[in-house]
């Protein structure tokens, strides 16, 4: 259904085909994971060999493998992929290898994205995101943040306001908390509880980093936020020390949280009216903050290897599926497909479907990544397991920040 | 069949005999001996390799010597997850031994077609994957949906930790491991029990033997091979636990469920330091012979005797 729907929703294509069916002889050879999307994805890549004749080979593989196949066929200099799914982790020691292509000149020509791609309307901070010294890599593809989401009636009956600030959730988790429930939190060791942290120090316009570079996480505005991630922890619901975010969402999904912190990617299983409890009650709110909202630039781009022998036709594809025709196709039939095309943010027929859309709007015009430094994930690594400890025993935040400052800190 | 030996003895005494039947053995163990070369000794001689280098998918490889080794016996972490692997194998395994070899001597105890049938029931455990034990596990124990919560409230025992609190997420963990592997226990210890001739319990029985007696004297010293398997089996799945672990709390909270598994995970493939990841997984390799070696060896022997 979704996906039939995709194909109607296609449009675009700057082959003229009124004389018969467009021929070609080119193939691409298209790598991404089997994740979320691959289906519809495959889809419209079908659709684009129907307008253009280019034939495409699409290698979806499992996440586990697909970084570590993409490096093989770069470092192999054989040509194998023409056009690679690359999330912004990976991008820096791409192009540190030498294995992806600069776009810089080709975003720039008509010829190659079409006269209405509108380069102008992709959010900068996806450009920021692919670029590396100055040079852009990947074009901005999909991308998903966390934010507050909070169930309307429950706010209103409580007589509270769209919490926004960390005094504001603070007061609302404790008053859920005294009614029996409190606010689900996806605080089990691992990635979510990070990113979380990435998000709440750019609301406090600071990073893990001080001017330099150079790891600071005993600067009195980290240790303050994660005082504030254990106060807020003392007001989760019951277990969610140990939830992702699956189960924050779960919890969301059959009303038994009345607020949460969620990803965007989740959202749709939320206002599902098949699926959730709560569909059309929710509400989207950034990340409450310290000083500005702000969001986490979790996203994929579509990348050039340098070895690609058809460059030129696999960056024509990458521009047609990045197009606001496509991109809307995409949301149209996944409202949790988040375009970094800023006016899909506005799109009304779009924010029917996922009314979230205007929240990461806010939350991503100051989106950050995680760090991308190559000793990050080691780093985020041990910062996970540190603030487990914070919400789960009780650890000192100042003590835990020193512990990770001293065995992480010499790495960056 | 004497013909036959007779019509060969004679080939046999012809030159170059022997060495063809050699050649000819070599040649037929050659593709077993080339299967186990490919998937065993080359990914293995790839690891110890590779624990010598600073290796991340990428990157040029850098030869470090023993830097991953002395990396890792100076690092709390991995410290941790080593004391947590020796915690979660003994408790493992000694609960699933005394449960299992306890229960399958109750199951003998019982009319045959009782102990067939509860042996069975027994056994359903073993049909699930560890990722799907570990998942329904851990609804089991969620404090706002699981069984266990209930039950706990119910009878006004609060504030049980379970996955989520440091001091009990490991015990949780045997828990769940003890349910999976025991009615493999089971299993195994009844097919032992069934070779232990008749004859020796009625003779305890003439002479007075009560059933502790009965068990310590007669069922467990004729049991001792069986056990000396199920404890290598057992003992060496337990060191190299990952599958409930990794399902059932990635490692946490606090890293206090980290084994050397989900740590050599970790360093691999979330941190991309695959020379330091093989290093782990050869030190585990190395426990596990210093561990069960002996072991195996005795037993081994026992079966060359």
């Amino acid at each position: 259904m979704a996906l039939t729907g995709l194909t109607a929703c296609s449009t675009g294509g700057s082959t003229d085909n009124s004389s018969g069916p467009p021929q070609s002889n080119v193939t691409l050879t298209v790598s991404r994971w089997s994740g979320p999307q691959a289906d519809e994805q495959k889809v419209l890549l079908d659709q684009y060999t129907k307008e253009t004749g280019v034939k495409i080979q699409f290698d979806a593989i499992d996440y586990a493998q697909l970084q570590q196949k993409q490096t093989l066929n770069m470092s192999t200099k054989t040509g194998g992929y023409d056009l690679i799914y690359v999330p912004e982790g990976w991008v820096g020691s791409y192009v540190k290898s030498g294995y992806l292509t600069k776009l810089d000149d080709m975003v720039k020509d008509a010829t190659l994205t079409g006269a209405n791609w509108d380069y102008a309307d992709i959010q900068q901070s996806g450009i920021d995101t692919y670029t590396v010294d100055g040079s852009l890599y990947g074009l901005p593809y999909f991308v998903q943040t966390p934010l507050l989401v909070y169930d309307k009636d429950a706010l209103k009956t409580a007589g509270l306001a769209v919490p926004k600030t960390w005094a504001d959730i603070l007061k609302a988790a404790k008053y859920f908390k005294d009614q029996g429930t409190g606010i689900a939190l996806p605080f089990r060791q691992g990635t979510a509880i990070g990113n979380l942290m990435a998000v709440l120090l750019a609301g406090d316009s600071t990073s893990f980093f001080d001017k330099s570079g150079k790891l600071d996480l005993t600067n009195s505005k980290v240790v303050d936020t994660v005082q504030f991630i254990q106060d807020l922890s003392k007001y989760g619901l019951e277990g969610s020390n140990g939830w992702h975010w699956d189960e924050v969402n779960k919890a969301l999904q059959f009303a038994q949280a009345p607020m949460g912190f969620t990803t965007s990617g989740l959202f749709s299983a939320l206002e599902d009216p098949s699926a959730s409890q709560v569909a059309g009650k929710l509400g989207y709110a950034p990340i409450p903050y310290a000083d500005k909202a702000a969001g986490l630039i979790q996203s994929w781009s579509w990348a050039i290897p340098a070895d690609s022998k058809n460059q030129q036709e696999a960056f024509k594809l990458g521009a047609w599926l990045t197009s606001k025709e496509q991109q809307k196709a995409m949301a149209t039939v996944d409202p949790g497909f988040i375009s970094f095309r800023q006016s899909l943010a506005d799109d009304k027929a779009l924010v029917a479907n996922a009314p979230w859309l205007p929240a990461i709007k806010e939350a991503l015009s100051n989106g950050v990544t995680l760090p991308l430094q190559p000793a990050a994930t080691e780093f985020m690594t041990a910062l996970d397991a540190g603030l487990s400890g914070v919400v789960t025993n009780g650890d000192d935040p100042k003590t835990m920040l020193q512990t990770v400052q001293a065995s992480e800190g010499s790495k960056f | 069949m004497s013909t036959t030996t007779a019509r060969l003895a004679p080939l046999r005494s012809r030159p170059g005999y022997a060495k063809r039947e050699l050649r000819l053995a070599y040649f037929l163990i050659l593709p077993a001996a080339l299967a186990i070369f490919l998937v065993m000794i080359l990914p293995l001689g790839f690891a110890i390799y590779a624990s010598f280098f600073q290796y991340s998918l990428g990157q040029p490889m850098v030869f470090v010597f023993f830097d991953n080794y002395i990396a890792f016996f100076k690092d709390a972490t991995a410290l941790r997850s080593l004391l947590n692997t020796i915690i979660f194998t003994v408790l493992s395994l000694s609960l699933c031994i005394s449960i299992g070899v306890g229960m399958s001597v109750l199951l003998k105890s019982l009319s045959p077609r009782v102990g067939n049938v509860l042996r069975a029931i027994f056994a359903m455990p073993i049909l699930i994957s560890p990722i799907i034990a570990s998942l329904i596990w851990r609804y089991m124990y969620d404090p706002t949906y699981g069984l266990i919560y209930f039950v706990l409230n119910s009878i006004g025992l609060h504030g049980f930790g379970g996955l989520t609190a440091s001091s009990t997420a490991l015990i949780c963990i045997v828990i769940t491991d003890v349910w999976h592997a025991t009615p493999f226990i089971i299993l195994v210890a009844s097919a032992g029990l069934t070779v232990i001739p008749e004859e020796l319990y009625e003779a305890a029985r003439i002479d007075g033997a009560g059933a502790a007696r009965t068990l310590f004297n007669v069922t467990l010293p004729l049991l001792t091979k069986t056990l000396v398997i199920l404890i290598l089996i057992r003992g060496t799945d337990a060191f190299r636990v990952f599958d409930l672990i990794y399902g059932l709390t990635g490692g946490g909270p606090a890293n206090s469920t980290t084994s050397l598994s989900i740590f050599a995970y970790q360093q691999a493939y979330e941190n991309n330091q695959m020379g330091y990841g093989m290093a782990v997984a050869v030190l585990t390799l190395i426990a596990l012979i210093l561990l069960f070696g002996p072991l195996m060896r005795n037993s081994a022997r026992g079966r060359a005797e």
